[in-house]
C-alpha cells in the first residue's frame, strides 16, 4: 500500500463521518421537530382554559340538570350541558387538528330522535360521542400536566447546560460540576451536552404529540366503518356525507360514477372540490368532497391514500360498466334507427305504392262506369278492381307490419286498439296507461303484442286471447296470454328471441311461459316515462346525448335507475337489426 | 439513531455523576475548642445551620459536622482579634456534587453572639447573653433564652423566641416570615404589628412604662406575642 493511499485514510473516515452526522442531523428534522415541539405546547397551553371551562360547565350542567330533571326543569339544562360537550368536543377537534395535525374528520350532529326535547336529549346521553367527550375531558388535563412537565424539564435541563456552560467560559472560580472546576473546559463539555440534552427533549415532545394526537383520534373521530362500500367508508372517514367517488377511464379521458356514466368535476367557486386518488402513478379515481372540509386537504389525501387499492377494484367495476353501458346505448341507437328506417318505409309505402294503386283503384272505378254495357270488358275490370284491391290491402297490412303510422302518430294505446280489432280472432284487450312515452318504448311494446298475436294466430289454435297493457309504478307492463296449445320456445327462430334483444335496449324484459296443452303467456315489462311534450309526434328525442356528462350528485347517492332510452334517430345510413314484427318463429 | 445515542450520552453522564457522587460522599465531624474567654463571637456560616448552647461557665466549644462528596469539603475560616472570635464558613458550589455544614456551639453565660446565615437554619438553647441572629430563608428557633438582648432578624424565614426571663430587649423582625415570642410574666412595652398578616398579643401585661421592651414586626408574615399571664 503506497504511502498516499495510507495517508488519505484518516481524510476519507472523517468524511465519511461528517457525512454519516450530517446524514443523522438531515434525518433528524430540527426544525420540524422545534416547531413540533412548538406546536404541542402550544396544544397544551390553549387547551387548559378549554378544559377547565368545558369541565366547570359540563359538571355543573350535569349535576344541576340531573338534580332539577324530577322538576323537567333538568331537561333543558341536561340538553344544553350536553350542547356544551359537542361544542367542547369541536373546539377540541380543531385544536388537535390545528396544532397537531390530527386530521381528525368533521364530528357528526346526532340527529335527534324527535321534536321534542326529552327524545334528543336521550340521544345526547346516550350517544358515544358525549361518553368520548367526557373521557377526553377526564384524560386532558393530567395528560396536559406531563406534557408541560416534561417541556419544562427539557427547557430547564437545556437552558441550565447552555447557563453553566456561559458561567463557565466567563470564569466561574469556586463552582465545581461534580468532581470538575467549572472552567472553560468544562464548560465546553457542558455546551456539547446540551445537544443530546435538547435532541432528547425535542424527541419527547414529538412521542407527547403523536400520543396526544392518537389520543384526540382515538377519542374524537367517528368510528369508520371496517367494511362496506368504499364510498360509505370515505364519507364517514372524512365526516362528508355528500361525497361522491368518481373513476377515471384513461382511455377515454372521462370520470364516471358507479354506474360507469361520464360525471363532470365540479367547477371551482362551486363550494365542492375534488381530491385526485392515484395508485401506482396513475390517476384510478377522485374523491368529490365538500371545499370547506376543515380537516384538511392532508386528511383527504391520506383517506385516498388509504383506500387506494379498494378504489382501484371498484375502478375496474366502474370501467366495465362504462363500457356495458356504452354497450346497451349503442344498441339503444341501433334499435331506434332501425325503427326509423322502418317508419321511413312505411312513409314511402303509403306515400308512393299505396298512393299509385289507389289512384289506380279510382280509375278503374271509371273504366268500369265506362264499360257499362259491355259484359265482357266489364267482368274483366272487375276481376282486375278486385285484385287490385286485394293487392291494395296487402300493402296495408306489409306497411302495418314495417311499422304503423298510427303508433307514430296517435301513440300506442290507439296503435294496440287498432291491432286487436284487425286481429281474427277476439281479443279481450284492456289498456291502462297515460301519456305517451319515447318511440323506441311504444315500439317495443307494440311489437311485443304483434309478436305474440300473430304467434296465437298461426299456431296456438287457441279460442280466447286476452292483451293487457297497464302501467305498474315507473314500467309498462305488458301481458298476451292465450288458452292454445301452447310450447313456444322463444330459443327457436327469431321471433321472440328478437323481440327480449329489442326490449333489453330499452331496458325492458321479456318473460314466456309456455307450457305445453296450458297455453302461452308473454310477459314484458319496460321502463315507462313519459315523453318529452316536444317529442311527441315527431319520432325524435329532444332529450341530451347517450354521451353527455352529467354532474356528480352532491348526495353521493348515484341514481342506480337506467338511463331513458333516448331516441338516436339522427343516425345516418343506420339498418335496422331488431325482428321483423309480424313474423313469428 | 441520534436520539437514541442522544439518550445513551445523557444516561452515561447521569450515572457517571451517581456514581462518583456515591463513592466520594463523606460525613465529616470536626471539634475544636477556643481558648479563654471571648467577649462576641461572630458566625458567618452562608448556608450552614448553626446551633448554639449555652453553659454556664467553661470555653467556647465548636463541633463541625460536614458532608461533601467528590472531594469539596468546606472552606472555614478563623480568627480570634480583640475579644471577638469570627468563624466564617463557606461551601463551593456544587453542581451534581454535595456540601453540607451544620456547626453546634457551646458558649458561656455573657458571651454575646452573633449569628449571620442565609438559608441555614438558627437554633439558640439555654443561651444566656445577648444574640443577634440574621438569616434570609433560614428559620430561628430560641429556646429558653435568658439574656439583656435578643435581636432576631429574618427576610422568609420563620422566628419563634422563647425566654426563660423577662429580655431586656425582645427585637423580632421579618419581611414575610412569621414571627412568635413567648416571654414569661411581666410587664412590656410591646409592639406586635404585620401590614397583611395576622396579629396576637395574648395573656400580656402591656405598659408604656414598663422596663422590658418586646417588638415583633412582619410585613407579610402572622405576628404572635403570648405572655404568661
Amino acid at each position: 500500500m503506497s504511502a498516499a493511499t495510507q495517508s488519505s485514510l484518516p481524510g476519507r473516515s472523517a468524511g465519511a463521518v461528517s457525512a454519516a452526522v450530517a446524514r443523522e442531523l438531515d434525518g433528524l428534522d430540527l426544525v420540524e421537530r422545534v416547531a413540533t415541539a412548538g406546536r404541542v405546547l402550544a396544544y397544551v397551553v390553549a387547551g387548559l382554559p378549554l378544559v377547565a371551562g368545558a369541565a366547570v360547565l359540563l359538571i355543573v350542567g350535569g349535576a344541576a340538570g340531573l338534580l332539577l330533571l324530577p322538576v323537567w326543569v333538568g331537561i333543558p339544562i341536561l340538553t344544553l350541558t350536553g350542547e356544551v360537550g359537542r361544542r367542547y368536543a369541536v373546539a377540541e377537534r380543531w385544536l388537535a387538528n390545528r396544532l397537531l395535525y390530527a386530521r381528525i374528520p368533521r364530528l357528526h350532529r346526532q340527529a335527534p330522535a324527535g321534536r321534542l326535547p326529552w327524545p334528543g336529549l336521550r340521544v345526547t346521553l346516550r350517544s358515544a360521542g358525549l361518553a368520548r367527550t367526557v373521557v377526553l375531558l377526564a384524560v386532558r388535563l393530567p395528560v396536559a400536566l406531563v406534557t408541560v412537565a416534561a417541556a419544562l424539564l427539557t427547557m430547564a435541563l437545556v437552558a441550565g447546560l447552555v447557563a453553566l456552560a456561559v458561567q463557565g467560559l466567563g470564569g466561574a472560580a469556586g463552582r465545581f460540576l461534580g468532581p470538575l472546576a467549572l472552567g472553560p473546559l468544562t464548560a465546553v463539555g457542558v455546551l456539547a451536552l446540551a445537544v443530546p440534552a435538547g435532541v432528547v427533549g425535542l424527541a419527547a415532545l414529538g412521542a407527547l404529540a403523536t400520543a396526544l394526537r392518537h389520543l384526540a383520534r382515538a377519542l374524537l373521530a367517528a368510528r369508520a366503518p371496517a367494511e362496506g362500500p368504499v364510498r360509505e367508508v370515505l364519507a364517514e372517514s372524512l365526516g362528508d356525507r355528500s361525497l361522491a367517488i368518481a373513476y377515471w377511464l384513461p382511455e377515454r379521458e372521462i370520470f364516471v360514477d358507479e354506474q360507469g356514466e361520464r360525471v363532470e368535476m365540479p367547477a371551482p367557486g362551486s363550494g365542492r372540490t375534488w381530491t385526485s386518488v392515484d395508485r401506482g402513478g396513475r390517476r384510478v379515481a377522485a374523491i368529490v368532497h365538500e371545499a370547506d372540509l376543515d380537516a384538511g386537504p392532508e386528511l383527504v389525501q391520506a383517506a385516498a391514500a388509504g383506500a387506494a387499492l379498494a378504489l382501484d377494484n371498484e375502478h375496474l367495476k366502474a370501467d366495465l360498466r362504462a363500457r356495458l353501458e356504452e354497450l346497451r346505448a349503442s344498441r339503444a341507437r341501433i334499435v331506434e334507427a332501425a325503427d326509423e328506417a322502418r317508419r321511413r318505409l312505411e312513409r314511402d309505402l303509403h306515400d308512393g305504392a299505396q298512393q299509385q294503386l289507389v289512384a289506380l283503384a279510382l280509375e278503374m272505378r271509371l273504366l268500369k262506369r265506362k264499360a257499362l254495357g259491355d259484359g265482357e270488358t266489364t267482368a274483366l275490370v272487375e276481376r282486375a278492381s278486385q285484385k287490385l284491391a286485394a293487392a291494395l290491402e296487402e300493402l296495408r297490412e306489409l306497411a302495418r307490419g314495417i311499422h304503423p303510422a298510427i303508433l307514430t302518430d296517435r301513440g300506442l294505446g290507439p296503435a294496440l286498439q287498432a291491432l286487436t280489432r284487425r286481429f281474427p280472432l277476439e281479443v279481450d284487450c284492456g289498456i291502462d296507461f297515460e301519456g305517451r312515452s319515447s318511440p323506441a318504448v311504444e315500439a317495443a311494446a307494440y311489437f311485443v303484442v304483434t309478436e305474440s298475436l300473430t304467434n296465437v294466430a298461426k299456431y296456438a289454435h287457441a279460442n280466447e286471447v286476452r292483451v293487457r297493457v297497464e302501467q305498474v309504478g315507473d314500467h309498462l307492463e305488458v301481458l298476451v296470454e292465450d288458452d292454445g296449445i301452447g310450447g313456444a320456445d322463444p330459443s327457436r327462430g327469431s321471433g321472440l328471441g328478437g323481440l327480449a334483444d329489442r326490449l333489453g335496449a330499452v331496458d325492458g324484459t321479456l318473460l314466456v311461459d309456455s307450457p305445453p296443452g296450458r297455453g302461452t303467456r308473454v310477459r314484458a315489462r319496460v321502463p315507462w316515462r313519459p315523453a318529452l311534450a316536444e317529442t311527441l309526434g315527431s319520432g325524435r328525442g329532444a332529450a341530451p346525448p347517450l354521451d353527455a356528462p352529467r354532474a356528480v350528485p352532491a348526495n353521493g347517492a348515484d341514481a342506480t335507475a337506467p338511463a331513458p332510452a333516448q331516441a338516436q334517430a339522427d343516425l345516418p345510413g343506420a339498418d335496422g337489426s331488431g325482428s321483423a314484427p309480424g313474423r313469428s318463429t | 439513531m441520534l436520539v437514541a445515542a442522544s439518550t445513551g450520552i445523557l444516561v452515561l453522564v447521569g450515572v457517571a455523576l451517581a456514581a462518583g457522587h456515591a463513592l466520594t460522599s463523606t460525613t465529616r465531624v470536626t471539634s475544636y475548642a477556643v481558648q479563654g474567654t471571648p467577649d462576641r463571637v461572630e458566625l458567618d456560616l452562608a448556608g450552614a445551620s448553626a446551633e448554639v448552647v449555652g453553659r454556664a461557665t467553661g470555653s467556647l466549644a465548636v463541633r463541625r459536622t460536614e458532608r461533601f462528596s467528590f472531594g469539596h469539603a468546606v472552606d472555614e475560616r478563623r480568627s480570634a482579634a480583640g475579644g471577638v472570635v469570627r468563624l466564617r464558613s463557606r461551601c463551593p458550589r456544587v453542581i451534581a456534587g454535595r456540601c453540607s455544614a451544620s456547626y453546634r456551639l457551646t458558649v458561656p453565660d455573657n458571651v454575646a453572639v452573633v449569628v449571620r446565615t442565609g438559608r441555614g437554619a438558627v437554633r439558640l438553647a439555654a443561651f444566656r447573653g445577648s444574640a443577634q441572629v440574621l438569616t434570609g430563608s433560614g428559620g430561628v428557633t430560641v429556646d429558653a433564652f435568658c439574656g439583656f438582648s435578643l435581636a432576631v432578624k429574618t427576610v422568609s424565614g420563620d422566628a419563634r423566641a422563647g425566654a426563660a426571663c423577662s429580655p431586656q430587649r425582645l427585637d423580632l423582625r421579618s419581611e414575610s416570615g412569621d414571627l412568635e415570642a413567648d416571654v414569661p410574666s411581666g410587664t412590656y412595652r410591646a409592639e406586635a404589628d404585620s401590614n397583611s398578616g395576622r396579629r396576637r398579643v395574648m395573656d400580656l401585661d402591656a405598659s408604656g412604662d414598663a422596663p422590658f421592651e418586646i417588638r415583633a414586626l412582619s410585613d407579610s408574615g402572622d405576628v404572635t406575642v403570648r405572655g404568661a399571664g
